[in-house]
C-alpha cells in the first residue's frame, strides 16, 4: 500500500490533474465567445507617459482601488483567504519532504523552504481551515447555503496538511499509517481539482482575467 | 389583468429552456464556493437586516440550482417559491460581485423566463 500511493497513485493523481485542467479550460473557451475591448477597462496613457513600475504611484494606486474592492467590505475574510490560497500552493511545491521523493523519483527539484518554517506555514494554513469551519456553522449566511458537500471539500482541503503535520511531528502511534493518509489524501486533493467545486481554482483565473465585467482583474477580452 | 388558469407544469417546456444554458448553468453552479463574499454586493441584503435569503447565491442556490437538481421537474407550488426568489428578492439591477466571475444576474434572468413560460410573473397591476 505505501509504495502504491508513494509511486504510481502520484502520477496517476498528476495525469488526471492536467488532464482534467486543460478539459476545464476547453471547456471555458467553447462556452465564451471573444468580444472587443470592455467598456470597464479605463484607457491607458500612452507607454512612455506611464510610471514605471517601480513606482509608488502604483502602490498608492493599489491602495486607492483596493478601498473599493471586498477587501475593504470583508477584510479579514479576504486577508485569511489569501494568505490561505497562496499556501496551499506554495507550501506542497517548496516543501523539504516533497522535493528530496521529486529529487530520487526525477532527479530535479525545486528550492525547498527550511523545515522549521514550512511547519509554521503549516500551522497557519490549519488555522485558516479552522475559521472556514467556523464561518460555515456559525456565521447565518454561510450556514444557509452549506450543504454536507462543502464540508467535504474543507475536509479535502485540510487533511493532507494536517495528516502531514502530525506525521512531521510523529503525534500518532503509527508513523506509516499516517503518511499513507497524508499522500493519498493528498493525491485525491489534486485529483479532485478540475472536477469538484474545487474548480474553482482554475475558473478564478479563466473567469475574473479573462472575462468582460465590472469586477475584472485582466483586460477582459472574453464574455460568456 | 386577467389571473391565468391555474395550469400543470410543462415540464417538458421548462426542460427545453434549461437544456440551452445546461454546460453553463451546471458549470456556474459548480464553480461556487458558497463562500457568502456575494452578500454586502446585494442592496436588498444590506437592506433587510442582512437577511441570508437575500444573499445573491443565496437565491441562484435555491432557484436555477434546484431546478437542474431535479431536472426541471418541480410543482406548481416550488416553481412559485422560485417565481417568489426571482421576482421579488432581486431587481436585477446586475450589481452583484463574485469573487468567481459568475455571472449571477444571468442565473436570476433564466429562472425568470423558466417560470414566465408556467405564468408565474411579478403582476404589477395587483399591488
Amino acid at each position: 500500500m505505501y509504495e502504491l500511493v508513494r509511486g504510481p497513485l502520484v502520477w496517476v493523481s498528476l495525469i488526471v490533474f492536467v488532464l482534467g485542467t486543460v478539459f476545464q479550460i476547453f471547456r471555458f473557451y467553447s462556452l465564451s465567445r471573444k468580444v472587443g475591448i470592455s467598456p470597464h477597462v479605463p484607457l491607458q496613457p500612452p507607454k512612455k507617459d506611464r510610471p514605471k513600475w517601480y513606482s509608488p504611484v502604483h502602490l498608492v494606486d493599489f491602495f486607492k482601488k483596493a478601498g473599493g474592492t471586498i477587501l475593504s467590505v470583508s477584510p479579514v475574510t479576504i486577508t485569511i483567504s489569501t494568505v490561505f490560497h497562496v499556501l496551499l500552493i506554495l507550501i506542497p511545491l517548496f516543501l523539504l519532504g516533497h522535493n528530496e521523493l521529486i529529487d530520487l523519483s526525477i532527479g530535479i527539484r525545486l528550492p525547498s523552504i527550511p523545515e522549521h518554517v514550512s511547519d509554521i506555514l503549516t500551522m497557519v494554513v490549519l488555522l485558516c481551515c479552522a475559521f472556514f469551519l467556523y464561518r460555515r456553522i456559525f456565521m447565518a449566511r454561510v450556514r444557509s447555503i452549506t450543504s454536507f458537500y462543502d464540508y467535504l471539500v474543507l475536509a479535502l482541503a485540510t487533511v493532507p496538511f494536517l495528516s502531514g503535520f502530525l506525521a512531521y511531528h510523529q503525534m500518532t502511534g503509527d508513523y506509516r499509517t499516517m503518511m499513507i493518509i497524508h499522500m493519498l489524501s493528498g493525491e485525491l486533493m489534486i485529483m479532485a481539482i478540475p472536477f469538484t467545486k474545487l474548480t474553482h481554482m482554475i475558473f478564478f483565473f479563466l473567469n475574473r482575467f479573462t472575462v468582460v465585467g465590472e469586477h475584472t482583474l485582466g483586460k477582459g477580452s472574453r464574455a460568456w | 389583468m386577467t389571473e391565468p388558469a391555474v395550469t400543470e407544469i410543462n415540464t417538458e417546456k421548462i426542460k427545453e429552456i434549461m437544456d440551452a444554458s445546461r454546460p453553463k448553468m451546471k458549470l456556474w453552479l459548480k464553480v461556487c464556493a458558497h463562500c457568502s463574499l456575494c452578500a454586502e454586493s446585494c442592496f436588498l441584503y444590506t437592506t433587510k437586516g442582512q437577511d441570508p435569503k437575500y444573499m445573491p447565491s443565496h437565491k441562484f442556490i435555491n432557484s436555477i440550482g434546484k431546478l437542474y437538481k431535479k431536472g426541471g421537474k418541480v410543482s406548481r407550488t416550488a416553481l412559485e417559491e422560485i417565481g417568489d426568489i426571482v421576482w421579488n428578492r432581486c431587481v436585477l439591477c446586475t450589481r452583484c460581485y463574485c469573487p468567481f466571475g459568475i455571472d449571477i444576474p444571468e442565473m436570476i434572468a433564466l429562472g425568470r423566463k423558466i417560470c414566465r413560460s408556467q405564468d408565474i410573473y411579478r403582476k404589477y397591476d395587483e399591488e
